[in-house]
Order: C-alpha cells, then sequence, then structure tokens
C-alpha cells in the first residue's frame, strides 16, 4: 500500500499562495545580482524577504481542515506532530528557500560564510517569521497573522515607541546586552533589523525560545483540533 | 461478519446542546448499513466522530484493521477547489485510478467533483471499509448506477459500508441494514436489519414511526 506523503500532499492542496513565492524569488535573484555587482550589497534584501515571509508562512490550517480538504491526509496520517510539522515545512519552504539562495549569494560574494543571513541573528530571524505567523494562523484566515504582526510593527514605528530602542541598538552595541528583553521586544516588534544587527547570545535564545514557544503551540493546536466541517453545528 | 469499526456509547455535544449520544454501532465487513436520518440529525457529525476528525464526549470507537485501510468521502464539496482534478485523482487513490483532466476541481459541475471524489476513494482496492456521506447527491442516473454497483462489488470483496444519504430510494436497494438517527439517538432497528429488500415506503413508515415516538 503506497503512503500518502504529507508533505507532497500539503504541497499540493495547500501551497503558499503564488504570488508571494514569485516575488520571494524575484527578491531572491535580485540578492544574487546585488552581489554579482557588489558584495555586500544585499544585505537589505533579507529585511524584504523578512516581511514577504511573514504573510507568506501565515498558511491557516483549521480553514482548510474545517472545509474537509484535509480529510485525506488526516484520514490517512491522523492529526499528529508529523502533519503539523509537514504543513510547517510546506507553509515556510519558499521563504527558506529565498533566505538561502540570498545567504549562498552572499557568502560566495564574500567569500566567507560569516554573512547576514547565515549568521546566528539571520538564523533567529527566519525562525521567528517563519513560527510565529504560522502558529498564529493555525486556527485563522490565512495572512490574517501576517497583516496583524505588520499591523502592530506599523502602529509602534508611527507612535515613536521603537524608535529609542533602536537607536539605543544601532548606537550602543551594549544595550542590548544591558536590556535583553527590551531587546528581545524590539526584535518581536520589529524583526526586519534582526539579521542586521549583533545581538548579545541571551536575545538571540529569546528569539530562539519564542519561536519553539510558538511552534510548538501551533503543533499542539493541530495535534488537539477537531476537525467538524464548517457547516456542522458547532 | 467481523467489525471492522465499532462504536460503544458514543456522545458528542457542543456545549449544552447533545448532537447524539448512546450510539452503539458495528461497521461490519459485507455489508452496506444506510444512515438515515433528517437535516441536522448529526449523521455527518457521527461519521467524522467515529473517523476520529470530530472528539467524541463520551464513548469509544475501536478500529480492527490497519491504519489507512478505512476511507471517508464527505462530499464535493469537501474538495479543494484549485487544484486539478487529475492530481486530486493521483494524490488520493495513490495511484489506483487515473484521470486526465487537468481542469482545477472548481471548472467542474457539482455532478462531476462528487463522482471524482468518489472515484478516487472507491479506487484503492487495500481499503477495508468506507463511511460515505450523501454520496449520491448530484450524480446523475448513471453516476448513481455506478457508485450503487461498485459499492456491492466492494461489499461482496469483503468491504464494509456505511453510507448516510437523504436518498431512501437509493439506500433501499442498496443496504443490508439501516441505522436511523433520530432525536440524537441511534436505533438499528431488528426487523428492518434482517429484511433483503426493504422498500422506499417502509423506510419512510419506519423513519416517521421513530421521529413520532417520545
Amino acid at each position: 500500500m503506497s503512503r500518502l506523503s504529507p508533505l507532497r500532499f500539503f504541497a499540493a492542496v495547500s501551497p503558499p499562495a503564488r504570488v508571494l513565492v514569485a516575488v520571494l524569488a524575484v527578491l531572491a535573484s535580485g540578492a544574487v545580482a546585488l552581489e554579482v555587482v557588489d558584495a555586500g550589497a544585499s544585505d537589505w534584501v533579507l529585511a524584504s524577504i523578512v516581511i514577504v515571509q511573514i504573510f507568506a508562512s501565515s498558511t491557516g490550517f483549521h480553514r482548510h481542515a474545517t472545509r474537509g480538504y484535509y480529510d485525506p491526509i488526516l484520514l490517512a496520517e491522523g492529526p499528529g506532530v508529523r502533519l503539523a510539522l509537514a504543513h510547517f515545512v510546506v507553509s515556510v519552504a519558499p521563504g527558506v528557500g529565498a533566505w538561502s539562495a540570498t545567504g549562498i549569494a552572499q557568502v560566495i560574494a564574500a567569500r566567507s560564510l560569516s554573512v547576514p543571513a547565515f549568521r546566528a541573528p539571520g538564523w533567529a530571524a527566519l525562525l521567528l517569521i517563519s513560527a510565529i505567523p504560522w502558529a498564529a494562523s493555525v486556527r485563522i484566515s490565512r495572512f490574517a497573522a501576517g497583516a496583524l504582526w505588520l499591523l502592530v510593527t506599523a502602529s509602534l514605528l508611527v507612535s515613536g515607541v521603537l524608535l529609542g530602542p533602536l537607536s539605543a541598538i544601532h548606537s550602543q552595541p551594549s544595550w542590548a546586552a544591558l536590556h535583553p528583553l527590551r531587546a528581545i521586544g524590539v526584535g518581536l516588534a520589529f524583526p526586519m533589523v534582526i539579521p542586521s544587527l549583533r545581538w548579545p547570545a541571551p536575545v538571540i535564545g529569546g528569539f530562539l525560545g519564542v519561536s519553539l514557544l510558538a511552534l510548538s503551540l501551533g503543533v499542539a493546536q493541530i495535534v488537539r483540533g477537531e476537525f467538524a466541517l464548517s457547516e456542522e453545528g458547532t | 461478519m467481523t467489525p471492522i469499526l465499532e462504536a460503544r456509547g458514543l456522545a458528542k455535544r457542543y456545549g449544552a446542546r447533545t448532537i447524539f449520544s448512546g450510539v452503539d454501532l458495528a461497521v461490519r465487513e459485507r455489508e452496506i448499513t444506510g444512515l438515515v436520518g433528517g437535516n441536522g440529525a448529526g449523521k455527518t457529525t457521527l461519521l467524522r466522530t467515529l473517523i476520529g476528525f470530530v472528539k467524541a464526549s463520551a464513548g469509544e470507537v475501536t478500529v480492527s484493521v490497519a491504519p489507512g485501510t478505512v476511507e471517508h468521502f464527505g462530499g464535493g464539496e469537501t474538495l479543494p477547489p484549485h487544484i486539478s482534478a487529475r492530481t486530486w485523482t493521483r494524490l488520493v487513490s495513490r495511484g489506483s485510478a487515473a484521470c486526465d483532466d487537468r481542469r482545477p476541481i472548481r471548472m467542474l459541475s457539482r455532478g462531476s467533483r462528487q463522482l471524482l471524489g468518489l472515484s478516487a476513494v472507491l479506487a484503492r482496492r487495500e481499503v477495508r471499509a468506507f463511511l460515505l456521506d450523501e454520496p449520491w447527491e448530484g450524480l446523475d442516473p448513471d453516476g448513481s448506477r455506478w457508485l450503487s454497483e461498485t459499492a456491492r462489488k466492494r461489499r461482496d470483496g469483503g468491504c464494509a459500508f456505511l453510507v448516510s444519504s437523504h436518498r431512501l430510494h437509493d439506500l433501499a436497494g442498496l443496504c443490508d441494514r439501516y441505522a436511523f438517527l433520530v432525536g440524537g439517538r441511534l436505533a438499528v432497528l431488528p426487523a428492518v436489519e434482517i429484511a433483503k429488500h426493504v422498500g422506499v415506503a417502509d423506510l419512510v413508515r419506519v423513519f416517521d414511526a421513530l421521529r413520532c415516538s417520545p
């Protein structure tokens, strides 16, 4: 009996939005072109990938599951950890691909592995902006978590709340080490800056911890979820 | 006949609202069981509880066959509209059925979607039990005949079926047993259970009698 692969199923049934995949491909191609012209010129592209990935990974799960679209895979696999992780992997794959392509271009141009995409803050940012929107969107509509996150970011920027901490992080490298919780808050509120700055280990650990917590909560929501059809009397 | 899927004391409640309770049901090999109930009686919820998509509030379901050998079809509306008929068939039938139609499922008529979903599910030779929710919905006479004949063949080959439907005339010509879900209780009537050639009028009479009984 041939098995139904959850990765293959989700890639076919609920792939990330084509337009976002196309934007990520354009960004990655642009980064490669920039690195060919001028080594290190593509660092800002990572911030753009962060923004797009926040939306791309907000794929939603329950909405499709309660319409019955996932019935075959739920029946074949059960709503287990493997199924949830497969959904996560498919949701974040285009962003990870664009990030990796940009990083490889940076490595080749710089002839060094220590480039923004592949340094610890870069990986932490990628995990953060992949795990949180994915987990937050498990029970809500596609893109809603990404839109909410960017709305909060924009509101904080416009209100000026972030300006002080951001300039402190830029001007005083020790600020984040002295205020690790506030630094984690700044990173969460404005994740676009994470790859381009130097962060102390506790702050990077904080980003990883928050990401893993979000991922676990997302997986738990799927594992414990129930999938009545949306027209049923819930 | 060996039960492939068996529910004992199954109940489902949403808050204070009881959808069904005390449901005892065995889905047995070489048998087609018709699940009859009015609109909103809880047939779909019962089917989805039996396969574990909906968590039971009480009771238990025992499955005596290997994982992956129980199939369910919830109707054409449960097929994702954006993927092609060909891809869906290949995925769900695990390569047991082929479809050349590359159109997205949303481009298909209601009946074609229904037929596509059913043919992908019923093509899997390794499946031992099928739970079908309103499978005749939207099918034309040819499709209806194909479904009934396929179900009979698979039953004779050893498979178990639990089929919910409003279309009593389709059930009447096919089922070996009938389970009536009325007022949140499931009644599998012995008098109907033993009759092999139950007519539509008999089913309507039993259904009405159950609805009127306290």
